[in-house]
């Protein structure tokens, strides 16, 4: 009965989603307010462990290579020594040209060839390279850094603080990201907005989508899933008295109300009794599903990625206009055996991002949805032998229908280790960029008022420019 | 009293907590730490190994002694992976302090010299062949569900998922495996810096925080791996930030205080260099199982200069290790780091202060005193029989005012099969089990399999979207609850409850639902009689009644009989298994 009775409801918010669907949000209408209208959908993918910015963009100029290879050349004769990877000779890279080449000033960058598809997808100006991005405070240089003299983000080159750093601008502990936080500012400008399904993960809980609203939906990534109990009759009983018992069940599985006196059970409770009954919800749509025909590869970010876009999908059914999605891949911590590790992880990467794009293409939404990287933080460019350290800023890809492809942003470090654009002789990176700017340019393009972005954001007012421009706005 | 106090008692809030507390109670004791009177006197104070004089000559009676059975099966519920009836039962009228000195007293029986049979019968087939299971996974679930020695298998538990080897790399690898457990099983009622320089010396650690190989610098630019510097200082040992005894930060002119930088690390990574397979085994494989070798030539000569260790110039690596663990181990902030997270692990998931500093007074003076006088530990610093009493034997375990633990998944389900009785068990049977990692289609969790060496969920983490977190409080467990999470337990302990494993098929999994069927023709007796063995009696009444009326609702007395009781004892077992007061020990 009750079963029935939450089907129905689900029926009658789609109904009138469709309805309110139709008529544009007079919010929206107001530049003072964020932009609700159509579909818009921004989906991090996140390489926990902190990808190698050095093995992502390789300085192609003679000069700036021949410092590069100077300082990591145990690690680039391991890359030599393993047939499974590509090389990394300065021939073998695929050359970067730019659009805006003037940005960097005479100097050339190329991709190790398992980015071949993305450097296609460059080409094609659907993909863009943000450079030298991190979490800072404010603009920081190297005698600022080893001076302690500008307020630094804490915890740098610690894995999970600046996870979180990079996703709430707080260390371990915070409780919003800036996922969550676009969602939050953007159900106060149209509260018909939904939001139990506008902040979905594939990798468990984030930070980055937890907002002050409802917990984020976490989807695994082999779909929305039955309950087996209810599901599959024979378990209980096949009679119509079993269907009412399975009600029941389904009534207490689903429902977070008997709150308990004990913090951690009502919690535990409110968790999994609402994750249940989101999911529930959404797989009476997600079973009405039609396949894509876009086939996704095996590997870790392939299925997370396909259960993103089969959500992307139903965007319709579900009554959404704005999701944050989340995306995440392990192993990028190469401290050792790096040239054996990171060459498959770059393949994995390259192929569920193409095969997403190839997804949404066929689903005509492209211009809608923006996939962009992020990590833990950059890693050395000096090199340990066979792997390279935790460092700072790294550099990130963003692609889109609505990307400025062909282009490349943000800042482009030198080669050299004492450099200005390190904290010391390893070669830890520091941001020209930072991700609140990162941010912002994405956020502006989901639809945030820059009054929003600032307060999504709390260190942005700190930096000359809110907007990187990668996107068209 | 205490449980308002302990409401608040974020780390953020400490400050205030502590005023608030002295104020209101009355005033604490001398050193800060409050305690509600308690009756066996004087074992909790700052000295620790100050004799109970408070009590005057004539000691009152232990409040460890359990006086019931719902006291008894909350007790096994934190010290071993679930009671069955017989061992509640078996418990009632014990002082707890007496069944703890037997569990101490049980012998460790390696991992090690038990895996490696299952391998050398197969010794004229390549290795991979040879290793089709994950054999040293397979005997701690066979340990949990049917062992004798609960306790210290709890403290591998918990140890492991702060010393975290993970083991998704060459998951049937048991001797390797095998091997790093050991290194915390046969540590883990001895001393925490045995247990430190152990698993440092394990090729398994060495192979996960990648030291294995690790060489001093070279004139081609390349310089020792860090990896192994930042993880045994953050996550093993001290962690990012100074801390008081109670685990709060220490403060200085109202900041925290940064417990390394980043010069630290790249001198603490010199330490860490020389070290290697040992391959003059025989089978050469089995250099899995000895400690590293160490390799003069690739060690780093430099000096080392870290915390507040200065190692000299030339000194060799093992001494350097050494020096160096020895270092570590001194700092003030061992004793509440570790202290925090075995409370985490066993009792409680947002530990008091004072809960913590008794714990951490314990793990400084190697000395625990129960309420009935029986001493723990050998006085020595880092003694974890001591420290692990001080956690199950607190005075707080003993009231019913904590919010306790949130269990994880694996301890959960742990609980639901010892409960039902299921052993023996043939775990090779079970395929499911040889990797309950999945989040959405099994537990979500396996033992020793974290995804990373952040373990399956962090100390610190509060959760957003509750009010355990909009005050502050840690939950650690919240971190893998979520809709999809959920829907893989129900499914997943479902099976096991329904007798649907493995897949089905044979009885792999069998439970006695013979105590439940008996008394299932009254909904009220049965859910009451479960209630009891899961929960020692502590479901909510909306719990309670919902789960009955459901009960009541199950077709009875049809032409299957017996049928219709199991189903009725099956679906109580499982409507309990799921309750939010389940997963919670209190």
């Amino acid at each position: 009965m009750k079963h029935q009775s939450r089907r129905d409801f689900l029926r009658r918010s789609v109904t009138a989603a469709c309805a309110g669907g139709l008529l544009p949000s007079l919010l929206s209408q107001s530049a003072r307010a964020a932009d609700t209208s159509g579909y818009k959908a921004l989906v991090c993918l996140f390489f926990f462990g902190g990808i190698d910015n050095n093995d992502v963009l390789i300085p192609r100029d003679n000069t700036s290579y021949n410092l590069f290879s100077g300082t990591r050349g145990s690690l680039l004769d391991a890359y030599a020594a393993n047939p499974e990877a590509q090389s990394r000779l300065r021939a073998d890279l695929i050359p970067l040209n730019p659009l805006n080449s003037g940005v960097l000033g005479g100097r050339e960058f190329g991709l190790a060839a398992e980015y071949a598809p993305l450097a296609d997808m460059f080409n094609a100006g659907e993909l863009a390279v943000v450079g030298g991005v991190g979490p800072l405070i404010q603009p920081t240089t190297r005698d600022q850094f080893n001076n302690r003299s500008v307020p630094l983000p804490k915890q740098l080159f610690s894995h999970n603080d600046q996870q979180s750093t990079w996703m709430s601008f707080n260390t371990e502990g915070e409780l919003q990201g800036w996922g969550g936080r676009f969602i939050d500012r953007m159900k106060a400008s149209d509260p018909s907005l939904r939001t139990d399904l506008a902040a979905i993960t594939t990798f468990g809980n984030t930070v980055f989508l937890s907002g002050a609203g409802e917990a984020p939906f976490a989807l695994s990534s082999s779909g929305a899933l039955p309950i087996r109990l209810l599901e599959t009759r024979n378990i209980l009983g096949t009679t119509g008295e079993h269907d009412a018992v399975r009600d029941q069940i389904e009534s207490i599985l689903t429902s977070a109300g008997s709150a308990s006196e004990n913090i951690l059970a009502s919690d535990f409770l409110s968790l999994q009794n609402n994750g249940i009954s989101v999911s529930q919800d959404f797989r009476e749509v997600y079973e009405g599903r039609t396949p894509l025909t876009t086939q996704f590869p095996a590997n870790q970010a392939g299925g997370q990625l396909r259960a993103v876009a089969e959500t992307i999908s139903l965007r319709n059914e579900l009554n959404v206009s704005r999701q944050v999605f989340f995306v995440g891949m392990g192993g990028f911590d190469t401290h050792s055996a790096q040239a054996q590790a990171l060459p498959g992880l770059q393949q994995q990467l390259v192929s569920g991002i193409t095969a997403f794009r190839d997804a949404m293409v066929e689903l005509g939404v492209w211009q809608d949805v923006t996939l962009f990287t992020a990590a833990d933080f950059g890693r050395t460019l000096n090199d340990n032998g066979d792997g390279s350290d935790h460092g700072w800023a790294g550099h990130h890809f963003v692609a889109g229908g609505s990307v400025r492809g062909q282009r490349m942003f943000g800042s482009f470090p030198s080669s050299d280790t004492a450099a200005p654009d390190y904290t010391d002789n390893r070669g830890r990176l520091i941001p020209g960029v930072s991700v609140e700017q990162y941010a912002a340019t994405l956020g502006g393009w989901f639809g945030l008022t820059p009054a929003e972005l600032n307060q999504a954001l709390p260190n942005l007012g700190n930096f000359n420019t809110s907007d990187l421009g990668f996107m068209t706005t | 009293m205490l449980r308002n106090a302990r409401l608040q008692s974020g780390y953020r809030f400490f400050a205030v907590l502590l005023t608030l507390l002295m104020a209101a109670c009355g005033g604490g004791s001398d050193d800060g730490t409050v305690v509600a009177n308690p009756p066996g006197g004087g074992n909790t104070g700052g000295g620790g190994t100050g004799g109970g004089g408070g009590g005057g000559n004539t000691p009152p009676p232990s409040y460890s002694i359990i006086d019931s059975p719902d006291i008894a099966q909350r007790f096994l519920s934190t010290a071993t992976f679930g009671g069955t009836t017989a061992e509640i039962n078996a418990l009632v009228g014990r002082d707890a302090a007496e069944w703890l000195a037997e569990e101490f007293a049980k012998p460790a029986v390696t991992y090690t010299d038990r895996v490696l049979p299952s391998i050398d019968r197969f010794t004229d087939q390549p290795f991979q062949a040879r290793a089709a299971r994950p054999v040293h996974s397979d005997l701690f679930w066979q340990a949990a569900i049917e062992g004798d020695d609960q306790l210290r298998h709890r403290a591998l538990f918990a140890l492991s998922q702060i010393v975290v080897a993970g083991q998704s790399v060459r998951p049937n690898h048991a001797h390797k495996h095998g091997f790093y457990m050991d290194a915390i099983y046969t540590n883990a009622f001895g001393n925490y810096k045995d247990l430190l320089t152990d698993v440092t010396y394990t090729p398994s650690m060495a192979d996960y925080l990648t030291y294995r190989g690790s060489r001093r610098a070279d004139a081609n630019g390349r310089l020792p791996d860090e990896n192994y510097a930042r993880e045994i200082l953050q996550l093993f040992s001290i962690g990012l930030i100074e801390l008081n005894m109670d685990g709060s930060p220490r403060l200085v002119n109202g900041e925290q205080v940064e417990t390394y930088d980043n010069d630290d690390i790249v001198n603490l990574s010199r330490v860490f260099t020389g070290f290697d397979f040992d391959r003059t085994q025989n089978p050469e494989w089995m250099m899995w199982s000895v400690p590293l070798a160490y390799f003069d030539n690739r060690h780093s000569p430099e000096a080392k200069n870290f915390l507040n260790v200065s190692i000299p110039a030339n000194t060799d690596g093992p001494t350097s290790v050494s020096l160096a663990i020895d270092g570590i181990f001194a700092h003030q902030n061992v004793a509440p780091f570790v202290s925090r997270q075995l409370i985490q692990r066993f009792t409680m998931s947002a530990p008091p202060p004072e809960y913590i500093e008794r714990v951490a007074t314990a793990f400084e003076n190697g000395r625990f005193e129960a309420a009935n006088g029986r001493v723990f530990g050998t006085g020595t610093r880092g003694d974890l029989e001591a420290t692990i009493a001080a956690v199950l034997l607190d005075q707080l375990m003993f009231e019913d005012t904590v919010d306790g633990k949130l269990r994880e998944p694996v301890l959960r389900f742990l609980h639901v099969v010892r409960a039902l009785e299921m052993a023996p068990v043939d775990i090779p049977a079970e395929t499911r089990l040889r990797d309950s990692s999945d989040t959405g289609t099994s537990l979500g969790q396996h033992p020793f399999r974290p995804p990373s060496v952040f373990n399956f969920y962090r100390p610190g983490y509060i959760a957003p979207n509750t009010v355990s977190g909009q005050q502050g409080l840690t939950a650690p467990e919240l971190q893998i609850v979520n809709g999809a999470s959920s829907i893989g337990y129900v499914n997943f302990v479902g099976d096991y409850i329904f007798n649907r494993t493995p897949d089905g098929g044979s009885d792999a999994f069998t439970p006695n639902y013979d105590p439940l069927t008996a008394i299932a023709d009254d909904p009220a007796t049965l859910v009451q009689a479960v209630n009891d063995l899961l929960t020692g009696g502590r479901l909510t009444q909306s719990e309670f009644d919902d789960i009955e009326q459901a009960i009541t609702a199950m077709p009875f007395r049809t032409t299957n009989i017996d049928n219709d009781r199991l189903k009725r004892a099956q679906l109580a077992v499982f409507l309990v298994a799921n309750s939010g007061t389940f997963a919670v020990v209190q």
